[in-house]
């Protein structure tokens, strides 16, 4: 499926969700199996804002959605930990698997085991040498991408022998099961598969209530939609100059207060409770606008 | 390099092999000053080696590349791209040298045609042929392989090549310099300066710490992995002798010596000499660009002299633009790489100096030689019309000498950005030309440039004066 | 030719929170054609104002400008419209009141349902009476229908709005059916125990005596590893425990669907609301349209559907987002006195690894790493092929933490995994394949090649 410009003022291979936003994809109709149009599509009146590419998916844990929860049901008879290969709940078929932890998978079409579970590995002491630090689980979205091809049908995903509260090596000792795979989505259609997650999941391991995450996260990673540095500009010395995001204006000259849990000149958690939409700013050109 | 300097040139083939250290260093000059010498010969020897080769690798493609060598020839490209690279790394540790022993910084080079003692072949900016591949296998050779059998014949194409001068090779150069700096009678502890290190160039910001193989190369077909690119500190004399030996090894050693390399971890010899074999003799995929383009209009009653020696004008009224835009951002990567030397990092914990945005452009600039040697080697040459090519011409700037004052050397940056606006202006103006896109971009970025410079300006201006 | 199906678009849409009683306006996001590096260009675009008593379309008009805080200095809330397409003949087409009336059906036949559901109290206790569901139930008509969050731990008589849903009354002039969802306001409930301040809350509607959130802690579940990560995201009281204060929002997410069983035909879709995008005319590298798109086509790309532009994209996303970063003290440099900031070098140390700045903290400035990202966006512009696919993270690397690993790309921010973040494997194949395609290109101006290579395969490892 090719994106390709619906007007000439589109470049030629920009992206479907880019000229969704662009306002150059618009059709008056779509076939009924294209699903990444109908999934780029942008209703009449609707402002880029409602569409999934202003949306962060670094999910840890997200701000729109935690995207991580689609998987949490992706295998039939179990349900996952959104952010951990570790079993939180089960049919009662599958009962004997409940808190085992999910260690590799078979690739579908005989392409080998997509291990689950990463080694972390660094320096203990400033140049030293890399040592194994610990183990991590992959995050789905990636790890879990070549099994979507296979909804209906049963793949071998190999459990801990026994139940693992504490994170395991990638070579553990296992037990294979087949456990078969959900629609991603409903049939023929672009909506994700309805009993893959029930309302009300897609949202449920943000933080409570969300205010509560801009202040104590130091959501650096999600600068596109939570700006961390705003009103920059080259400074004498050749370098930056400007504020966090957080900071409270025109408390001094400007330098940029580093969120460390307790520069005085952040904003505060009583700030986001009870003035977030005030003390807030939209960054239009990477300014404040309001 | 300036007939000026020649007289103390006394290496020449034949003395290959004459081991003995030299007792006295040649008339006028002290060991220190041979040093710095011998050290401004390797950067341009380095500094030419980089630009030929960047040529070479920039004339590969085109219409000329049948279908059954297309991945070969995708792979050479990459292949001359990756060792220029690495030139590039070697000039950087020179300037490193440099630094240590307190010698001046030197990255001009001769403007072509011609030729010294040190130099390995004449000058000349040409699109890959059997031939020439041949002076580089030769150029990059370790001094036992030159003597086996199958070098024979290699060093009798190069030397036809080369208007019939042997070739001579770059380890000829490193391996007098190592001499001169494992002689503890010439250069003395008191030669080193212990405090230049925050001047130097460092890896982790030169090579931004990427490992082995994740330079980045091209297609699926390219190397997959490519050496390290070194830029290694040089603290003392051990350090230096190490970093001219690695030099050295990483041009001409038959291996690296670690067992079970792929290709693309060899030597440069290597790597070129694999080329050779492999190259056709007849019709090069190689683009139809001349040798030595430039920007400067035939004089009138002198008959262009094309050839090895000779020069090809750039007489296209666009691509001359092109041609003057590309010499403008050469002169702006060297005055960059130049200027960066001057100014100190900062500790390992401190913030960040303005000499992060020097690294930044630089790096910048070589990805618009990269873009502008691209689009001049598809473009005419003569303005008359015809089928040849015009190329990247990578003419020598007028000087880069730094001013004295901290804020003038700035002022380079704001002239040169001025200079390119002039041209990008002239090239993006006109209804019929391609690249908009590009030239818009490149004039955002400089704008942004702008600013930063401004900003230094005034501030180091107000600075001055109160001093 | 009869409707075959029915589909609600987009099938996923995303609500803003906001106080305003005005819905933020439509516009539309643009590159600058004479400012490439710039920022986006924000243009307003065709806008509908619905009058909420009758749920017509009043009238349409473009904003020539667009405010994201009204008058007042509230937040407009984003309120998107889900469109009803009809399948006919294997071609989707908005559905209409003159498609209706071919099939015998009008809009009195169409029934509408919206259901959505808050389970972040419920994530953490596992106590299913601390579920907050709303169900409008089958409807017709063009009221707004209000979501009224309902939960068993609630005072008797409270609910938690999460805003309503509005079947816009089709009209000559805009004959399409569609529903417009407004959410809620962004506002805190709180509890009936003195963990709840009143300052903070809207309204205290949980019941604290008899659900558990008020007081809840992270640190008492069992198995201890089925917490969030990350853990505690509540507000709590500040104590060792993170005790939490019981605080809820009005964040949603659910599902609306329609039917009309005259014609046995239904379809849905999903939505969800959050917080505002606070930079909206700049991009995250990874986003949810990445993650559907390699759901849907799979983690493999094949030449054709690689472009230059979509290279571009990537690329302008990473500056976009460079440039609303504090680069330095993301790499561990401290600004100001007092040390570096949280940041994926204070975060590597709870692993165990040493500290360390991730680069040289010489070139990490922002502006002089934006300035890196934009050239090699305007090297791809000039036809240059990409040649940093080899400094992109592959997913399986996200746990080296060695000098090496944290350097390569996307660098200093975090992935859902609590690692170095990767891109979506589809991603950075269409980066590495794109300089594949771009160095045998047909065309002229094409830096190297001319003949075409077969279809590329997945990433290597």
């Amino acid at each position: 499926m090719k994106a390709r410009p619906k007007n000439q003022t589109a470049r030629a291979g920009t992206p479907l969700a880019v000229q969704a936003m662009e306002g150059t994809f618009a059709p008056k109709k779509i076939g009924a199996k294209s699903l990444h149009e109908q999934l780029s599509y942008r209703a009449a009146g609707n402002p880029p804002g409602t569409l999934p590419i202003t949306a962060i998916s670094n999910c840890f844990p997200g701000l729109e959605l935690d995207f991580r929860n689609v998987w949490k049901n992706i295998f039939k008879g179990i349900e996952l930990h959104e952010s951990d290969n570790l079993v939180v709940g089960t049919d009662r078929e599958h009962e004997p698997l409940r808190f085992r932890r999910l260690v590799r998978i078979r690739i579908p079409g005989g392409k080998g085991f997509q291990p689950l579970i990463t080694v972390v590995r660094g320096p203990a002491t400033p140049g030293g040498e890399a040592t194994d630090l610990g183990t991590n689980a992959l995050e789905w979205g990636n790890a879990l991408a070549v099994i979507v091809s296979a909804a209906g049908s049963k793949v071998t995903c190999e459990f801990t022998r026994a139940a693992a509260n504490d994170e395991v090596d990638p070579d553990v000792e296992t037990e294979p099961f087949d456990l078969e795979v959900r629609n991603f989505f409903e049939p023929d259609t672009a909506v994700i598969a309805r009993d893959l997650v029930e309302p009300g999941q897609l949202t449920q391991s943000l933080c409570s209530p969300w205010q509560n995450d801009y202040r104590e996260c130091a959501c650096y990673y999600w600068a596109a939609s939570r700006p961390d540095y705003v009103n920059v500009e080259a400074g004498p010395s050749g370098t930056s100059a400007g504020e966090n995001w957080m900071q409270v204006r025109g408390s001094g000259p400007r330098q940029y207060q580093p969120d460390d849990f307790q520069s005085p000149g952040l904003l505060t958690y009583e700030d986001m409770f009870r003035r977030w939409e005030t003390v807030l700013r939209f960054e239009i050109a990477g300014r404040d606008t309001d | 390099m300036r007939t000026s300097v020649r007289r103390y040139l006394v290496v020449t083939p034949e003395t290959r092999g004459a081991r003995a250290a030299a007792a006295q260093p040649p008339a006028e000059l002290s060991w220190h000053d041979y040093a710095v010498f011998l050290l401004h010969v390797a950067s341009e020897v380095e500094h030419a080696l980089m630009v030929q080769y960047l040529y070479a690798a920039y004339s590969l493609g085109g219409a000329s590349v049948g279908a059954g060598i297309h991945e070969s020839a995708r792979h050479w490209r990459e292949t001359i791209l990756g060792i220029a690279k690495e030139e590039m790394g070697h000039l950087i540790t020179v300037q490193n040298i440099l630094r240590l022993i307190g010698g001046p910084l030197h990255l001009e080079r001769e403007d072509y045609p011609f030729r010294s003692e040190f130099y390995p072949f004449h000058f000349a900016l040409e699109p890959v042929t059997k031939s020439s591949i041949a002076k580089y296998v030769i150029a990059e050779a370790p001094e036992s392989w030159l003597k086996t059998k199958p070098a024979k014949e290699i060093i009798e194409r190069a030397r036809k090549a080369d208007k019939g001068r042997s070739i001579l090779p770059v380890g000829v150069l490193y391996e007098r310099l190592v001499e001169l700096f494992e002689n503890e009678g010439a250069l003395k502890e008191g030669d080193f300066r212990s405090d230049s290190e925050p001047y130097q160039a460092q890896w982790d910001e030169w090579g931004r710490g990427y490992g082995s193989g994740q330079r980045g190369n091209i297609g699926r077909e390219s190397p997959a992995t490519t050496p390290d690119v070194l830029v290694l500190p040089a603290t003392d004399r051990a350090s230096v002798i190490d970093a001219l030996k690695q030099i050295a090894r990483q041009g001409e050693a038959p291996t690296l010596g670690r067992g079970n390399e792929q290709a693309s971890e060899q030597s440069h010899f290597a790597r070129f000499l694999k080329i050779y074999q492999s190259f056709p003799e007849r019709n090069p995929p190689s683009r139809d660009i001349p040798t030595n383009p430039t920007t400067e209009p035939p004089s009138e009653g002198d008959p262009v002299s094309r050839g090895p020696l000779g020069c090809a004008p750039i007489t296209d009224p666009r691509s001359v633009l092109w041609a003057n835009l590309f010499n403008v951002r050469y002169r702006k990567l060297l005055f960059t790489l130049k200027h960066a030397f001057h100014v100190a990092a900062g500790s390992p914990l401190d913030r960040p100096t303005a000499r992060g945005n020097l690294i930044s452009w630089a790096f910048g600039e070589m990805y618009n030689l990269r873009s502008i040697g691209g689009i001049l080697v598809t473009l005419p040459l003569n303005a008359k019309g015809g089928a040849e090519r015009a190329g990247p011409p990578f003419q020598v700037p007028y000087t880069l000498a730094l001013a004295d004052w901290d804020s003038d050397k700035w002022r380079v940056h704001r002239d040169l950005i001025a200079a390119s606006a002039t041209l990008i202006h002239q090239l993006d103006d006109d209804a019929g030309g391609a690249h908009h896109e590009y030239l818009r971009a490149l004039r955002d970025h400089d704008k942004q440039a702008l600013e930063v410079v401004e900003s230094l300006l005034t501030a180091m201006e107000l600075q001055e004066a109160s001093a | 030719m009869t409707i075959r199906a029915l589909r609600i678009l987009p099938p996923f849409v995303i609500a803003r929170l906001g106080s305003s009683p005005e819905p933020l306006e439509n516009y539309d996001v643009r590159v600058a054609q004479r400012d490439p590096l710039g920022f986006r260009e924000i243009h307003g675009a065709l806008t509908f104002v619905v009058d909420r008593d009758t749920g017509s379309i009043r009238r349409s008009y473009t904003p020539e400008s667009i405010r994201f805080k009204d008058a007042h200095g509230r937040v407009k809330p984003v309120a998107p419209f889900l469109e009803v397409w009809a399948d006919v003949d294997g071609t989707l087409v908005p559905l209409t009141k003159a498609l209706l009336a071919r099939e015998k059906a009008s809009i009195e036949d169409i029934e509408w349902r919206a259901q959505v559901g808050n389970q972040k109290a419920f994530r953490r206790t596992g106590q299913a009476r601390d579920r907050i569901n709303a169900d409008t139930g089958w409807f017709t008509g063009h009221k707004p229908e209000t979501l009224l969050g309902q939960c068993a731990n609630f005072v008797a008589r409270k609910t938690l709005p999460f805003g309503d849903v509005q079947f816009i009354r089709p009209s000559k002039d805009f004959p399409e059916i569609r529903l417009r969802f407004t959410p809620a306001k962004g506002l805190i409930y709180g509890g009936t125990d003195p963990r709840t301040r009143p300052e903070d809350v809207a309204d205290a509607i949980y019941d604290s005596g008899r659900g558990s959130w008020s007081g809840y802690s992270d640190s008492d579940a069992n198995p201890s590893t089925i917490i969030t990560n990350p853990s505690p995201i509540y507000a709590n009281v500040g104590d060792a425990r993170s005790t939490s204060r019981g605080y809820l929002d009005d964040e949603c997410d659910g599902i609306v669907e329609m039917r009309i069983a005259k014609l046995n035909l239904a379809a849905f879709a999903r939505f969800g609301a959050g917080p505002p995008d606070y930079a909206p005319d700049s991009f995250p590298v990874r986003t949810m349209a990445d993650e559907l798109e390699q759901i849907l086509l799979g983690p493999e790309v094949s030449d054709a559907d690689v472009s230059s532009e979509w290279t571009e994209e990537i690329i302008r996303r990473a500056f976009e987002t460079i440039r609303l970063q504090n680069t330095t003290v993301l790499n561990g440099n401290p600004v100001v006195a007092g040390g570096a900031a949280n940041s994926m070098a204070s975060q590597d140390t709870n692993w165990g690894r040493a500290e360390e700045p991730i680069m040289a903290p010489a070139i990490v400035d922002t502006i002089a790493l934006r300035a890196l990202h934009q050239s090699i966006f305007s090297a791809l512009r000039s036809g240059t092929a990409t040649w940093f696919g080899q400094v992109l993270r592959g997913f399986q690397e996200v746990g080296d933490l060695t000098n090496a690993g944290r350097r390569k790309m996307p660098a200093m921010m975090r992935g859902s995994d609590g690692l170095h973040l990767a891109l979506t494997r589809r991603q950075a194949n269409a980066v590495r394949a794109s300089g594949n395609r771009q160095a045998t290109a047909e065309d002229s101006a094409a830096v190297t090649f001319t003949a075409p290579t077969p279809r590329t395969g997945e990433e290597k490892k």
